[in-house]
């Protein structure tokens, strides 16, 4: 990629384009397993095409909410340090909700 | 008493505008008071408003999915939060959070592309992605609803 700046433009978008279905489809599956058992939801999250599709789902919202909640950050915190310390945060964060999330549905397909 | 019409535009280029021994060169967004709503520039802000309750509700969604792993009491504790009265009006405001974010995302993505930046087709688009919006939502929850019953 040509630089920093051209790569987070591409990105963003990529993950906006792949996350389109990908949310559309969570919609409609959540309203089908709202009221679902334990056993029954973990039936359904460890079906290998959930199971795909909400991985690739968790990576791309995680890597394009870093990348929105970044130029936030940039636009709003003008003090370099605070700035360093914000970015970071929103890493943190970025990296917590994909790791807890990709465990859980990695686990319950090798549990279910 | 003499009213005046102020115009409470900037009156400088936004590029211009820094913060008072702001070490960065970049340029700085204005602050969000300065500007003269529409409910086209409000789309803009909305984007990013939605956007950051987005990343946060992405906390319900690994709630879910976490709660699921670990075993049913914690399944039916979540479960029961997010049903209870103040766990669906949270869900239903995320749900048009979402749904806002992606339908003005795809508007965003036309105009990458090249198209529809015209001033009216501007306008246009921007009803569209409000009533698209509140009609995504309006349709998950009455089927939501239909569905349980509850």
């Amino acid at each position: 990629m040509a630089s920093k700046a051209t790569s987070h433009f591409v990105m963003q978008r990529l993950t906006a384009m792949i996350q389109v279905p990908l949310v559309i489809w969570l919609a409609i599956s959540t309203v089908a397993h709202a009221r679902d058992t334990h056993a029954e939801f973990m039936d359904w999250v460890a079906s290998p095409v959930t199971a795909v599709l909400l991985i690739v789902l968790i990576l791309s919202i995680s890597y394009h909410f870093r990348l929105g909640l970044g130029e936030v950050a940039d636009d709003y915190v003008h003090e370099g340090g605070r700035l360093k310390l914000t970015q970071g945060l929103i890493v943190a964060y970025a990296a917590v909700i994909a790791v807890v999330s990709l465990f859980s549905v990695i686990a319950i397909t090798l549990i279910a | 008493m003499s009213e005046t019409v102020t115009d409470r535009r900037p009156q400088v280029a936004a590029s211009t505008i820094r913060m008072e021994g702001a070490p960065r060169t970049a340029p700085l967004s204005p602050h969000l008071s300065i500007w003269r709503w529409t409910p086209v520039n409000l789309t803009s802000i909305l984007h990013r408003a939605t956007g950051i309750a987005n990343a946060a509700g992405a906390t319900l969604l690994a709630a879910w999915f976490a709660s699921g792993a670990i075993g049913e009491g914690a399944y039916e504790a979540v479960s029961g939060v997010l049903g209870s009265p103040l766990g669906l009006l949270v869900l239903i405001l995320f749900t048009w959070s979402v749904m806002y974010h992606m339908t003005n995302g795809v508007r965003h993505l036309i105009w990458d592309s090249g198209h529809m930046l015209g001033k009216a087709q501007r306008g246009v688009s921007a009803y569209t992605v409000y009533g698209l919006s509140v009609l995504f939502t309006a349709l998950i929850w009455i089927a939501a609803f239909a569905m349980g019953g509850n």
